[in-house]
């Protein structure tokens, strides 16, 4: 290597070493600057350059730190599956509503390094499918219908095994209880759970 | 493994030609580009990082097909498809053969290894990037923010000179004596931007984390905490939440004390008060990882908080912990 760089005189080294030195130093900053814009709240800077920002960003710098920010979810949420099948007079059979939440909280309990297909699968699944959907059931972009597709399978998998019948379709329903007010005890509490139904949806051997 | 016991002699700026002292801009270059700074904490981030992620692997090894497997309900089609939108690359979708799926695996850890210990670190650490990314895209949505900040700082390892203490590369190169030439040039200024990105990263993490919370009312109220300790996902020791979460006054100092913490982490790093904060954060973070089962995300946050630590405290470590280990008479100075 000595030999290579042996050729440069000086002042060409030092050029060199400067345009290095300035360019990682220039690259470093503006790094951390767009990180920043990503990560702060939308404001005007972030929004004009909002282009820039995302086309170096993502998506191996993306980032947030929410973590229980602003706020903690203040909900429980359970998830429940109902399978359905043909019969063989030409007739429609369903299942019970099928619990497919119990087994992450049994798997969590007295256990200090729970699996993340109890800890995240579920309710980051649910959680996503929520924010992409609203209040609607109806995929609108890809985004939606990803994971709309992800929380289905999911649903299949708990489901095959606590169903009494092989199914062709399935649905879910999901309750989401608040949690009570620190100090409120249930006879004080007025808050009430919320039931959603989402509708049947095929379940496809090629899993579409 | 070989510490270096030499002390570092830090060159005081060379005055040049002219003989007038090095003004602002001089020094600033010269800090830039005379040494590689936290040789030996980048070494403790590297085995630890080295050391995390296979553990998540070996952790996880009997659900991997559940989470990262062709037949995952996050199947590899739907994660090509979200590739298609968002350009997250994974070496695990590049096929959907179950044997190819296992030997990824296996390299994964493998590569994991030889980073931990050091081998030709330079490659082992761009391959150890390829694999951290390759199973966080996979499951991205499985993933926790303790993934998310091991992917970014390993991507950051990269540039850093991280394999040159604590390594095998140290052993068979050995560490002492400055290196010249202008590659050693580019080295040291690569790792001196990538350890810079690497502590801003960190204060925009809590200073995030701190400014969101201040947003949210029940933090606010002090009752924040108790929304967490109810969540059964979160709750592996549920006697023990129900007990912290029936002391009011301590939840709400707890709430405050976590705002107060992260707020303050970015400004605590140019003052002696960063030996007050740091140890308050690992210590939160020792908490939520024994009461919310999350050990590996306070693993990751806490391994990556001690790229603040100065490498005369890791050499103060390594001497010390070796004194322990053999049992050596305490010096007598």
């Amino acid at each position: 290597m000595r030999q290579r760089y042996g050729e440069l005189d000086d002042k060409r080294l030092r050029v060199a070493k400067g345009a290095v030195a300035g360019l990682c130093a220039a690259v470093a900053l503006a790094h951390v600057l767009l990180v920043f814009l990503h990560v702060a709240p939308s404001n005007p800077v972030s929004q004009r350059y909002e282009k820039q920002i995302n086309a170096w960003i993502n998506p191996y710098f993306e980032q947030n730190w929410l973590l229980f920010a602003p706020n903690p979810e203040p909900n429980r949420t359970y998830v429940y599956a109902r399978t359905g099948w043909d019969t063989p007079d030409g007739g429609h059979d369903t299942s019970d509503w099928l619990d497919i939440t119990a087994g992450d909280d049994d798997a969590i309990t007295h256990n200090p390094y729970p699996s993340r297909t109890n800890q995240s699968m579920l309710r980051r699944a649910w959680s996503a499918y929520e924010w992409a959907h609203g209040d609607s059931d109806v995929s609108e972009n890809e985004w939606a219908q990803l994971r709309a597709e992800y929380l289905r399978n999911i649903a299949v998998q708990r489901a095959t095994p606590l169903s009494p019948h092989p199914f062709q379709v399935i649905r879910l329903k999901v309750v989401t209880e608040p949690i009570t007010v620190p100090g409120d005890t249930p006879e004080t509490d007025s808050t009430e759970p919320v039931t959603r139904i989402l509708p049947w949806w095929n379940v496809t051997s090629d899993g579409s | 493994m070989a510490v270096d016991q030499t002390p570092l002699v830090v060159p005081a700026p060379a005055p040049d030609e002219t003989g007038r002292p090095p003004g602002r801009f001089e020094r600033l270059y010269g800090r830039l580009t005379e040494r590689p700074f936290s040789l030996y904490a980048t070494a403790f981030l590297r085995i630890g990082y080295g050391l995390l992620f296979p553990i998540i692997l070996l952790r996880e090894f009997p659900n991997r097909h559940m989470i990262w497997g062709p037949e995952a309900a996050w199947s590899a089609d739907l994660a090509r498809r979200m590739f298609d939108q968002n350009g997250w690359f994974s070496v695990l979708t590049l096929s959907d053969d179950p044997f190819y799926f296992e030997l990824c695996y296996l390299a994964a850890i493998l590569v994991s290894v030889l980073f931990m210990l050091g081998w030709h670190t330079r490659v082992t650490s761009v391959l150890f990037a390829v694999a951290v990314v390759s199973f966080y895209s996979r499951a991205v949505l499985m993933s926790d923010g303790g993934d998310n900040l091991m992917v970014l700082m390993v991507m950051y390892m990269m540039f850093t000179a991280c394999g040159r203490r604590w390594s095998l590369d140290a052993r068979r190169k050995g560490t002492a004596g400055p290196r010249p030439g202008f590659r050693e040039f580019v080295v040291t200024v690569l790792h001196n931007c990538a350890l810079f990105v690497m502590m801003a990263q960190m204060c925009i993490l809590y200073g995030a984390a701190g400014l969101y919370k201040v947003q949210g009312e029940t933090w606010g109220a002090g009752t924040a905490l108790h929304y967490v300790f109810k969540q059964d996902l979160f709750r592996p020791w549920p006697a023990l939440s129900d007990f912290l979460d029936g002391h009011h006054v301590m939840i709400a100092l707890a709430c405050y004390m976590t705002v107060l913490v992260q707020v303050a982490f970015p400004f605590s790093l140019f003052s002696k008060l960063k030996y007050v904060v740091l140890p308050i954060l690992i210590g939160m973070h020792l908490g939520i990882a024994f009461l919310m089962a999350l050990p590996m995300f306070s693993a990751v946050m806490v391994l990556s908080d001690l790229v603040f630590l100065p490498d005369r405290f890791y050499r103060w470590a390594a001497r010390t912990g070796r004194r322990l280990l053999r049992r050596d008479p305490a010096p007598s100075v």
